[in-house]
């Protein structure tokens, strides 16, 4: 055989080789799409293409003077994945990096960083937390440091976005504004959840690649519905008097937590609300919602009930005598003494009552109730008192009353109740009810929810509701406010007289943990209103366990607390807003003086000649449609002035 | 363009044949590397405008080559395998580290890398067509005195690769026992050699289990080869993807630039871009692509027996085997015939390296094909008996 034909059939032979390899393939092949195909494409279909969720956006939360009190920005959590680093870059370069982390993150020093780094890497780990919560703007210089400058695949830089709830307020009502997270929802968050979240959206899309989905389509397969603003019953400016009118005194007195609460007289809007507690540190934060969900012995403000119940029932008046006797009352082997060691005497039921002697007030119940409990405890439960005020935000602690039959029942029971102890209520609870004293007899439910809103529009509004029409009788009511309005007159809580505004309330000094020896905590209180004659807000101080040296009275500890927020709080309500300058959100909490009012169901005035941006506030808080051309001032509306306002017509306004 | 024209010169299938190949390659390239530029922030008209360039300077670079003497390239050979010895040296130790294989150079003054073990599919099986058709029988016959020339450049070239590439390596290895085999090397050495290659492979294999730290390529392989077949690997996630991506293509496919699988499909612009042709041009894509290769074959074979001489016969055989192997492979991983490897689909997958170096393979053998035409014998009578009795060729160098 000749050597070229010999290296053409070698060839030949090596050519068979590629074709029966070609041949393969393609069995290979077909066997791919005919045979495992259907279960390919089948799961490559659900791999590929998804209906993903279109996240609803959660309504703001905002105060009742239009201040912001929650919404949603995105942050951004940063991971990192070292494994995906190529080594050598990895090495070069993990101490700048180390060092820019500290730098820029602080919490660990370059050589902790870059330890960490090192040895996550060592361990195989792809999602090392690098920070959390981020800006955008954080993001973007993390993003340029060495190795993360890589980007995803060379530099492992993990990027996921979440919406954090900021509240550009501050700690303000923090507890009472609350969160949502996944499986626990506080504070009004919580609350009005369903109305906040909206309903997702769903939307079909296709997997570009790991993380990166693309719409299939131009519409939504399910459209997401936003939630809704809510407007709180918080007013931010007062939100801020009792929140640091109740810091100071926490502070000053060394408490353990305390909250003061402003409730609206005649609605029962809740306008501040502040829940301090102490840090290891000494400093305090919006620990706990104490206000709402602290359930205590209230001592000596509960005695507001017993004489309430002494009037009603007629077994007592004012200005029955009674004996305090030196200020001390043995009753079944117990001593109920009185705080100034030495009793009243023979005193009126009202003096007893400003004195807060215990002696006095508790022969007067056991005296006319000894014999028939029920009756005393019945008017407890007539009152409603044993009722949670059921409020929006969760975990209201429950009210304790015993009665009559109970197995904890005893005839220590109905004296301790007379003056405070054995029952047990919340800090707002006691407040509701002496809001009904100062509301006339009646009792309304404490309000967080002022109204709803989309996009500005008021979707639905809330409106006082009333749990107990008339708590007693108005004679007995007269009484009552007198002895409060009495209590800082002559009472425990004269040091509130030289108030600014007339004060009116009821000190409560209540020993915790009374049943162990040489304790020294103690709650100290006051509820009350203001002005005494014409009753605007009440509002409750409670601080626990105040450092016993520095005082521990009701009066000494909480009065005061009461008296600054109702000297700052009253001394601005009538007063007009400065400047129109601090913003247009502002402009609906009190219009000033010379701004006209424009209500549903009055006639409108000539607004002519008064500044437009102010009047379209006043008119879209009223829930009035306001068509607006040009700025400035006034210079045409319609409907003209006189005209009867219906409350949604559309109002149109030139300015010039 | 005339002028330009009327200096092609060789075989017209093939120049055709290469052509239709590097322009249509700009559809499949050009629709994955989509995925690459979403992820790298990249631009993907950038990207095929690359690829534009690999492909334009690649059929430059054939251009050139098939202009020269044939016989000169061989010469050349000689002196290219030191170069390519030194260049893989350079490779192992001074490297440009990508995912853990140093397998790239960078080229001085660009930012252009060059995968140098791609080079040795050329200049080793010219090399080695050189010497079979040059040397005298005796020297075949015997193992030691053809193993300087023959078998050392052969095992030198694949244990410098192997531990950066080991699939390229066996690859090259077995490319040349078939160049060996086609050129008329004796079966008993080929056995030696091949018993060598064994001993040689797994001392190697020993050496680096024994201390696995050496290079973790290692792990890679071990793990590529152990889990051939079973699930849950990082590789076995790209075989899905490739089979979903075939599956997917049916009969005519999903048309041009619509493959959905190249988004999760790594390497979908090289090594896996067959799955993609398929996913985009069905069936139809897919037996288009076997028969570009079969029928360059096909070229190749007719070249190599038209050859007036022996070198050429098998000069123009050799260098294709390096495309041919490279693409069966390729095809065959992406069918999931063979494991994953690194291969690429010669003249289809993007790539500067690759592609130049397959044209330079074409190069030579359509300047084996243009010695056939310019030799005035060959192109009279019978081309078998014209090549033994070929004045030109001297008998024995």
């Amino acid at each position: 055989m000749n050597e070229s034909k010999y290296i053409q059939n070698r060839a030949y032979a090596v050519a068979g080789l590629f074709g029966v390899l070609a041949i393969a393939v393609l069995v290979k092949l077909f066997s791919i799409q005919f045979g495992e195909g259907k279960e390919l494409r089948a799961q490559a279909k659900q791999e590929v293409f998804k209906e993903k969720p279109v996240k609803a956006e959660r309504g703001n939360i905002y105060s009742t003077d239009g201040h912001l009190l929650a919404t949603t920005m995105p942050v951004y959590d940063v991971h990192f994945d070292p494994v995906t680093v190529p080594s050598d870059s990895f090495s070069l370069r993990v101490n700048d990096l180390a060092q820019n982390l500290a730098q820029f993150l602080g919490g660990k020093s370059q050589r902790e960083w870059a330890k960490t780094l090192i040895y996550e890497r060592s361990q195989g780990n792809r999602y090392v937390a690098i920070a959390n919560d981020l800006t955008y703007s954080q993001v973007q210089t993390l993003k340029s440091f060495p190795i993360f400058n890589y980007g995803r695949f060379s530099g492992g830089f993990v990027l996921e976005q979440k919406n954090y709830r900021k509240m550009p307020l501050g700690k303000i009502a923090e507890r009472t504004i609350g969160r949502q997270r996944r499986y626990s929802a506080t504070g009004l968050e919580g609350a009005f959840d369903p109305v906040l979240a909206g309903k997702d959206g769903a939307r079909l899309k296709q997997k570009v690649s790991n993380n990166n989905w693309k719409p299939v389509t131009d519409y939504f397969e399910v459209e997401p519905q936003d939630g809704y603003d809510i407007v709180t019953t918080l007013n931010a400016r007062m939100q801020d008097i009792v929140h640091h009118e109740l810091l100071k005194a926490l502070y000053q007195f060394e408490a353990d937590h305390g909250c003061a609460v402003l409730m609206e007289t005649k609605t029962g809007a809740i306008r501040a609300i502040a829940n301090l507690g102490r840090t290891e540190e000494g400093t305090y934060f919006e620990k706990r919602n104490y206000a709402v969900w602290e359930s205590t012995e209230p001592g000596s403000t509960f005695k507001l009930v017993s004489v309430m119940a002494a009037l009603e029932d007629g077994v007592a008046d004012t200005n029955t005598v009674v004996d305090t006797e030196n200020g001390v009352f043995t009753i079944y082997g117990k001593k109920v003494r009185d705080s100034n060691k030495k009793g009243y005497g023979l005193a009126t039921v009202k003096t007893a009552f400003e004195k807060s002697s215990n002696v006095g007030i508790v022969k007067l119940i056991h005296q006319n109730y000894q014999n028939q409990p029920s009756r005393f405890v019945d008017r407890l439960y007539t009152l409603g008192l044993h009722r949670k005020l059921d409020l929006p935000i969760k975990g209201e602690g429950k009210p304790l009353i015993p009665k009559p039959g109970d197995p904890s029942w005893s005839g220590l029971s109905l004296p301790w109740m007379a003056y405070g102890y054995q029952v047990s209520f919340t800090p707002l609870q006691i407040l509701t009810l002496y809001n009904a004293v100062a509301n006339q007899g009646t009792m309304v439910k404490p309000r967080f929810l002022e109204a709803t809103r989309k996009h500005g529009k008021v979707m639905e509004k809330t409106s006082p509701e009333v749990l107990n029409p008339a708590i007693c009788s108005e004679e007995t009511l007269k009484k009552l406010q007198l002895m409060l309005e009495g209590v800082v007159q002559n009472g425990t809580a004269q040091n509130l007289k030289n108030s600014r505004v007339a004060l009116a309330g009821k000190t409560g000094t209540c020993q915790l943990n009374y049943w162990k020896n040489e304790t020294k905590d103690y709650q100290a209180s006051f509820a009350g209103y203001f002005p005494a004659d014409n009753p605007q807000y009440s509002c409750i101080v409670v601080i626990n366990k105040p450092n016993y040296t520095k005082g521990y009275y009701g009066s000494t500890v909480a009065a005061p607390v009461f008296k600054h927020i109702a000297e700052r709080v009253y001394s601005s309500v009538p007063m007009p807003k400065p400047t129109r300058a601090s913003g247009l959100a502002l402009a609906d909490a009190s219009p000033g003086p010379d701004q006209p009012k424009i209500k549903p169901g009055e006639k409108i005035p000539n607004l002519k000649g008064h500044n437009g941006a102010a009047i379209l506030s006043e008119l879209e808080n009223r829930g009035f449609k306001v068509k607006i051309s040009g700025n400035g001032k006034i210079q045409w509306q319609y409907p003209p002035a006189g005209t009867l306002l219906k409350g949604n017509e559309l109002i149109e306004l030139k300015l010039g | 363009m005339q002028k330009i024209l009327s200096k092609i010169e060789g075989d017209k299938v093939l120049w055709g044949l290469v052509s239709i190949m590097a322009l249509s390659s700009m559809f499949p390239v050009f629709s994955a590397s989509s995925n690459l530029a979403f992820s790298h922030n990249g631009s993907t008209v950038l990207m095929l405008a690359k690829h534009a360039f690999h492909i334009s300077l690649g059929l430059l670079i054939m251009f050139v080559i098939h202009r020269i003497d044939y016989r000169l390239l061989g010469s050349l050979s000689r002196f290219m395998l030191p170069v390519l010895i030194v260049l893989l040296l350079y490779t192992l130790f001074f490297g440009v580290n990508i995912s853990n294989a140093t397998r790239w150079i960078r080229i001085p003054g660009t930012s252009q890398t060059f995968q140098t073990s791609a080079l040795a599919w050329v200049i080793l099986p010219l090399y080695l067509a050189r010497y079979l058709s040059k040397a005298p029988d005796w020297e075949l016959k015997s193992f030691k005195l053809s193993f300087m020339s023959a078998i050392a450049p052969i095992l030198l070239v694949c244990v410098l690769i192997l531990p950066s590439n080991f699939s390229t390596a066996a690859m090259l290895f077995a490319g040349c026992l078939l160049i060996l085999f086609v050129g008329g090397y004796p079966f008993k050495n080929l056995l030696i050699l091949i018993g060598a290659g064994l001993v040689g492979l797994s001392l190697f294999l020993v050496l680096v289990f024994k201390f696995p730290n050496m290079n973790n390529r290692v792990a890679t392989w071990k793990a590529r080869i152990e889990n051939f077949g079973s699930d849950n690997t990082a590789d076995n996630f790209q075989v899905n993807k490739a089979k979903t991506a075939i599956a997917e293509g049916y009969l005519l496919g999903k048309g041009p630039g619509k493959s959905i699988q190249k988004n999760f499909l790594p390497q979908s612009n090289s090594d896996f871009i067959y799955a993609i042709i398929v996913e985009e041009f069905g069936l139809f894509g897919a037996l288009i692509t076997i028969a570009f290769y079969l029928v360059l074959l096909v070229r190749v074979l007719i070249i190599s027996t038209k050859a007036p001489s022996k070198f050429g016969s098998l000069a123009a055989f050799a260098v294709s085997i390096g495309i041919l192997m490279q693409a069966f492979v390729n095809l065959a991983v992406a069918v999931n015939l063979f494991p994953v490897t690194g291969q690429t689909l010669p003249l289809i997958s993007a790539g500067g390296s690759s592609i130049w170096v397959t044209c330079s393979a074409i190069g030579i053998i359509l300047s084996v094909s243009v010695g056939k035409q310019n030799n005035p014998l060959a192109q009279e009578g019978e081309p078998q008996e014209e090549e033994t009795l070929n004045p030109q060729e001297p008998a024995h160098a």
